[in-house]
Formats: C-alpha cells, structure tokens, sequence
C-alpha cells in the first residue's frame, strides 16, 4: 500500500516535471495505455501524445525496448484545437502515436519510457505499468484503438459527458467572421450518438466550416482528467446586424453503454441522456465612422481584379466584363460593384459567381460578377478602373482598392442603335395638325388646266414638221438647179426693181426701162428655170404655157417685156408720166406669178 | 349706300379673307372661320384656304367637308405634309370604315403618280416635249445619232407625266364625292319609294355614276352602289 503511494506520488511528480518541461519546451510528451488490465495475448493500445504549438517537425517516437510485448501494428493521427482564451488565440496542436501491442507473459510489465528528440531536446514519458492477468474483466469490450477505459455507470454524467460550445471571439463587427465549434467531451463508451437540437444562428450569415459525419476520437487531458472529444460541427458566422445576438445551444441524445454487473451480460445496456451546449452570446458592432460611397458591405481583406473576354467586338455582339472579388471575410455578402456608365455602351446586370470555402476556419474564396457590355457605336473604349471599398476589421478601417482599367474596340456596330434606350413616344392625344399660318399674298391655283396650255402642246409637233421641211428645202437648193433660181428668184427681182425705181428716181428712163426688162426676164428666168436670154418671144410664151401660169399672166408679161424693148430703143415714144404706172403694173403683174 | 357696301365687299381681298378666317379659327370660332375662307374661295383657289377650311369644319364636326377639302387642297400641293396627315386623321374618324382597302401597291403607285400636282406635272410635261423635240429636230438637222439618243431620256420623263397627268385627269373625271350628312340613306333607284340599301355616314367617300333628276347614283370603292338625294353629297372637285 505504502508502496503504491508513494508510485503515484513519485508519478505524479514525474508528471508535473514533464508538464513544466514541455511548457517551457511549448511540447508536452505523454505516453498512455488504454487500460492498465489486459488479458494475456489481448492486444491493447499505446499512445504516445505529443502536444505543442507547431507540429509540423514532430519526428517519431522511439520506443524502448518492449521484450515481454508483440509489437501489432501501428498508427499515428494528428488534430489541430484553436482556442481562444480571453481574446487571445492559442493553438495547440497534438500527434497521437498510437501502437497495437499484446503481452507475452503474465504478471506485471512495465513499458519502459518513450524517448522522442525535439528541437535538440530529449523527451521522455513516464513508464507504464501494465497488470497481465489470464483473462480481463474488460475482455467483453473489443478494444477499438483510440479508446480510453469506458467510465463506470456510477459515475455521474455531469463533468465525464458534455458538451461545449465555443466562439472564437465574442465582440466582433458587423460582418467579420466569428467561429463557432461544438465538442462533445466524453468519458464514457458511447454506442449511440444522435443530434436532438441544432444551433440556430438567427441574426447571422453562416458559412458551415465542417460538420462531424461519424465518430472520430481524439484525446485530451483537461483538468487532470483523461476524456476523449470530437468536433460535431464548426461555423463561422458573420453578424448581419449590430447587437446582442445569440447562438442557441446545441442538444444531443446519446446512448451510454452501462458496463454490466452482471458477468454474462457482455453486452450491457444503453442509457440515453440528453446533453445541451450552453448558449453563446456575440456581441456584434456597427462599423465605425462613415461608410465611403464605393462601400459594398465587404467586411475583411479583399483584392479585386477586372478582365474582358476579349478586347474587340464586332456587331453588337456583347464583351464580357469580369470583376473578381478574392480574400477572406464576408465574400458572399458583397454587392456588385459599381460601373460608371459610359456613352456608347450599355451595361447589363451582372451574372454572379461565388466560390467560396473554409480554409481551417477562414471562411476564403471569390466572388465573379460578369458584366456583359454592348457596344453601341464603333469605337475605343476605356473602361475605367472599378472600385470596392471594404472595411477592415484588423486595422478597424476602410480600405478601397482597385483595378485596373481595361480597353476594347468595338467596331460594326449598327448606327441606328439609338445611345439613349428608346422609351417609347407617350401619346396623350392625337389631333389634326394645325391651321396654315397668315400670309401676305397667296397663288392663285387651279383644278384644270385651260385650253390655250394645252394647244401649247401643238409648238411641238409644228416644230419638228418644220424642221423636215427645212431640211428638205436645204437639200433642194444643193441638188435641184432650178429650185434654187425659184428660191433665189424673189429676192433677186426686188432687188432690181429697187435699182429700176432709183433710175426713175434719177429720171434716167432709159436705164430704168432696160433694168426693168432685166428684172422681168431674170425673174421669168429664175422663176421657172429657163435661159432668157437666148428664148424669142414665142418660145418664151410657149415654155411659161408648159408650166401653167394662167394666160393673160403670159400676156401682161410680153406686154410689159414689149413695152420695155420699146422704151429702151425708141425713148420718145413713151410718154414722160407713164414711168411711175408702168413700174406699178410690173410689180401687180410680177406677183401674180 | 348700297353701292358703297358692294364696293367695300368687292375691294376685300382673298388674302384679307383668309387671314381674317384664320384670327376666327384661333379664337375657336369655326363658322365664323369657314365663313370667311369660303369668302375668299368665291374668286381665288389655293391649298392654304381649303387647308384651313378643312381645319375648320374639322373643328366644326363636319367630317365630310373636312376630307372634301382636304382632298381639294392636296389636289393642288400633294407633297404638303400637314394635308395628307390631317386628311389621314379625318378619314379615321369617319364612322363607315372602308369597304375595300387599297393594298401597299396601290398605295405606292398613287403616291408615285400624285407625288406632283395636276399643273407641275402639265409643265413639266409641255417642257420635256419642248426638250423632245428640239433634240429630234437637230437630230433631222443635223443627223447626228447624238441627238436621237439624248432625246430619249425627255421622252421618258413625258412619258412619266403624261402618266401622271392622266391620273390626275381620271381622278376627277371619275366624279368623287362626299357624304356630308350625318346619315344619308342609298336606295335601289332613283327616289324614297324605292327599296334601301345603304346606310351612309358623313365622310364617306364614293363616286358618282350617273344623275337623275335629284338623284345620284353612287359607287362604293368596294363597288356597292345606289341611288342617294344630290343635297346629301358634296363633290370634290
């Protein structure tokens, strides 16, 4: 008995040795059994636990020599536990080694102490005893690795089965991210696990972090005791709303195998209790000072990228803007950035995209808006940086960051896309457009055209008629040796009546007679294409017959042309007054011609 | 005295007419107003004052002398936009919708050939010819081919008016008319004792076929007809 005191004492000093070690190392060392009873040849478990702030180098434990054991197999798990202790974060993170062993003989072994090489510092774990009997009264119980000793059915549930709830941090602003874990702690063997209430986070936007899907075991010491524990569900919540805002607790019903008293009951039987997490109450702040214009409720560290898809458009076929929101914080919270609009291209409501995921318990990811813009006129066009605000929790201030600005070109537009969106004509009314306005004079118009206009219409055809017969005559005067004397013909005698009257005039009766008869016989001549000059009286009289003038016509003319020889050969027997009525009687009988 | 006011009547002029129609129809006052253009019609034609009249009897709810002077004053300047559209907008409010409309085609050759009124077309066609035939009396001339080509061209241009003069022609040989009562009653012959037909409202646009005595044979342009008392309809031209 005495000896057995002063074992524990010397181990529990050993413990604490090792505890103030590995406290001043930031490692703590232990080595475990799952029970300290086993029967010969029944496996149990070693754990050898190493526990500290950065697990990354932990090398392997070595294990002393263990001749009275049969080393089984063997496996390690690791589990990270943030904690929170009066705002400050602590992380401990812990290395189970865990080694299948079985004895060899009976009576009292003793594992010797671990040995593990930390940081050129050696650490080693207190030696186990272990008691090897024929059989064990825990042989009923299949050893599962990773389980301690199952608790007694006497011993109360307060304390050895619980659930904890967790926040992260109680006081935070509005949208920053608080997590929430909920660990069931546990002393007992548990057979049946089943969730009765789950939290409600009212007032929050959640973000699951991982919810437990089976059981999964890990070791803790807390208060000097030993208890198994396992995450079941972990959030991170982000306030929606200043206030007081509360986690409601979570609630399970488990089923606790009660170790039988009675020896053929291998089994036991179940007791369900119902066990209650404690409510949290977060404490949520509105965001300091005065929201900046651009501010579009993220709450965290953001950056922000903008692209197009391609950077020249033909037709009116839309370019794709794409702004990417990437940080940590309230990304599913975030609204669409602002865009400037711009003359000439027309930006439509944005397609959202959002990826978002837990990384530990950072709530990290993006959020895409694709903004499709039609261009509306050829053109180049800058599309200026877009801007985001965000508010930072770390720094407790805002922060705007932005792109940078992105061009395209857009070319075949149609023209007739109206920049400005058509909204329709409001017609309100319709009435007759009105009146003609006052006027100082007005045109008379007329519904018919008057008969003297339309005879105009007849020019026309006179005009072409005339030109035929112009054309002819013109043809004639070339080619018809006759027509042109007749042509010529009325000219020509005026001519020389004219020059007969001068000689009146001048009272040269003898020139006078003789231009006469030249003028009558040219014209006799001319007029009907004859030579007089070589013709008698007769032949003259004969020809003017053949071409039809009328007969006393002929006899005037031989009269005249008689009269004339008669004057000019025999001047004295004209009388003086009859010049004057001689040429009156020519030119009679020259027209009738 | 008497001769003094017949004196002052005759001395205003058409223009002082229209223009004191106009200071009537401004003030609303429409019968003054219809009174006043019709003054200045008694010795003067113009778009302007059948355009206001139009207007006026509009004004006046009298839909039938309305499209009657419409119809006149597009007769004489086809191309003035507020006659077709005021024309358009009597003609749908006439109670008789019409019969038979014209199709797209129609439509296009009337605009076509009544783009240019009845004198344009008539000048412009008298100085083609003119262009014609000077270009075929050089070509006799001269007997160059140069000419017989160039004349072509006027010659079509004749062509064209003499089309268009030719339809405008027709459109008034043709005797269109308007109801310009509010219901006239078309009855299958020449007087009430014959059986009705038709029930016309004012602003129905028809033809008139045939006279007798006070009666009128008339054509829908769908081609119903029958026989309507003259003092029912107004002529257009």
């Amino acid at each position: 008995m005495v000896d057995l005191k002063l074992k524990y004492l010397l181990t529990l000093v050993l413990t604490i040795l090792t505890v103030t070690l590995a406290q001043a190392a930031e490692i703590e060392f232990n080595a475990s059994v799952d029970r300290s009873t086993v029967g010969l040849g029944e496996d149990f478990v070693l754990t050898v636990t190493v526990q500290g702030q950065d697990m990354a180098s932990v090398p392997k434990p070595e294990l002393p020599d263990l001749p009275e054991f049969n080393l089984l197999g063997n496996s390690s798990s690791q589990s990270t536990n943030i904690q929170f202790i009066n705002g400050k974060m602590s992380k401990q993170a812990s290395v189970n080694f865990i080694y299948y062993l079985s004895a060899k003989k009976l009576g009292k072994l003793t594992i010797g102490p671990c040995l593990i090489k930390y940081k050129d510092q050696e650490y080693r774990s207190q030696p186990i005893e272990v008691e090897v009997g024929k059989s064990s009264t825990a042989r009923a119980q299949p050893a599962a690795p990773g389980r301690t000793s199952t608790v007694q059915s006497n011993i109360p549930i307060e304390g050895n089965l619980f659930l904890s709830a967790n926040a992260s941090r109680k006081t935070v602003y509005v949208g920053e991210q608080v997590t929430v874990d909920f660990t069931l702690y546990n002393r007992f063997q548990i057979a049946d696990a089943r969730i009765a209430e789950m939290p409600t986070f009212s007032g929050f936007w959640a973000e699951k972090v991982f919810d437990a899907e089976k059981f999964n075991w890990q070791q803790k010491t807390l208060d000097g005791k030993h208890y198994q524990y396992m995450t079941l569900k972990k959030a991170a919540l982000f306030p929606m709303s200043s206030g007081e805002l509360a986690v409601s607790p979570m609630a399970l019903n488990i089923a606790v195998v009660q170790a039988s008293r009675d020896f053929f009951d291998f089994f036991g039987s179940n007791k369900t209790v119902k066990i209650e997490s404690k409510p949290i109450i977060i404490t949520a702040l509105s965001l300091p000072g005065d929201k900046p214009t651009e501010f579009t409720g993220g709450v965290g560290k953001f950056s922000i990228q903008a692209s197009l898809d391609k950077n020249t458009a033909t037709g009116n076929e839309p370019v794709n803007l794409t702004v990417k929101i990437t940080g940590t914080g309230n990304i599913r919270l975030i609204e669409k950035p602002i865009i400037a609009n711009m003359p000439g291209l027309k930006i439509m409501d944005p397609e959202v995209k959002e990826n978002i995921q837990a990384s530990g318990d950072i709530i990290k990811g993006s959020k895409t808006f694709t903004f499709p813009i039609i261009p509306q006129a050829d053109g180049k066009y800058v599309i200026p940086a877009v801007k985001m605000t965000y508010f930072d929790p770390g720094d407790k201030s805002y922060h705007t960051i932005q792109s940078q600005p992105v061009e395209c070109t857009a070319s075949g537009c149609s023209q007739n896309t109206p920049l400005v969106e058509a909204t329709g004509l409001k017609v309100l009314g319709t009435d007759i457009n009105y009146i003609k306005p006052d006027v100082l004079a007005l045109s008379n118009a007329s519904f018919d055209i008057p008969l003297w206009a339309w005879l105009m219409y007849l020019l026309f055809p006179a005009m072409i008629l005339s030109a035929f017969w112009y054309r002819g005559h013109q043809e004639k005067l070339t080619t018809d040796k006759g027509y042109a004397r007749k042509h010529r013909s009325d000219g020509l005698v005026k001519k020389r009546l004219r020059q007969s009257e001068r000689h009146l005039k001048a009272n040269d009766i003898k020139n006078f007679y003789s231009s006469l008869s030249q003028a009558i016989l040219g014209f006799i001549g001319d007029r009907y294409n004859l030579d007089t000059g070589v013709l008698t009286i007769d032949q003259l009289k004969m020809s003017l017959a053949s071409h039809n003038v009328p007969e006393n016509s002929i006899s005037d003319l031989l009269a005249l042309i008689d009269s004339c020889d008669l004057a000019r050969f025999s001047p004295s027997a004209v009388p003086e007054s009859d010049p004057v009525k001689f040429m009156k009687k020519t030119r009679e009988t020259l027209s009738q011609l | 005295m008497m001769q003094l006011l017949l004196l002052a009547l005759l001395t205003i002029s058409p223009v002082d007419s229209y223009n004191q129609g106009n200071k009537y129809y401004e003030n609303g006052d429409y019968s003054e107003a219809i009174a006043e253009y019709q003054r200045a019609l008694t010795s003067f034609s113009s778009s302007h004052i059948y355009y206001n009249l139009g207007n006026a009897y509009f004004k006046n709810g009298q839909i039938g002398q309305a499209i009657i002077n419409y119809r006149r004053a597009r007769f004489l300047s086809p191309r003035d936009i507020d006659i077709n559209n005021n024309l358009l907008f009597a003609r749908n409010y006439r109670i008789d919708k019409v019969l038979a409309t014209p199709g797209p085609l129609d439509n296009l050759i009337y605009r076509l050939l009544h783009s240019i009124s009845l004198t344009e077309s008539f000048w412009l066609c008298l100085a083609f010819l003119g262009l014609f035939s000077i270009f075929i009396s050089l070509f006799i001339l001269k007997q160059r081919r140069i000419y017989l080509y160039s004349s072509s061209i006027p010659a079509l241009f004749v062509l064209l008016l003499l089309i268009s003069l030719l339809s405008w022609q027709s459109e008034k040989r043709n005797i269109p008319a308007v109801i310009i009562v509010p219901e006239a009653n078309a009855f299958s012959g020449p007087g009430e004792e014959f059986k009705q037909i038709l029930l016309l409202h004012d602003g129905t646009e028809l033809l008139i076929r045939e006279q007798r005595n006070d009666y009128l044979l008339i054509q829908l342009a769908g081609g119903t007809g029958g026989w309507i008392k003259k003092d029912n309809l107004g002529k257009v031209y």
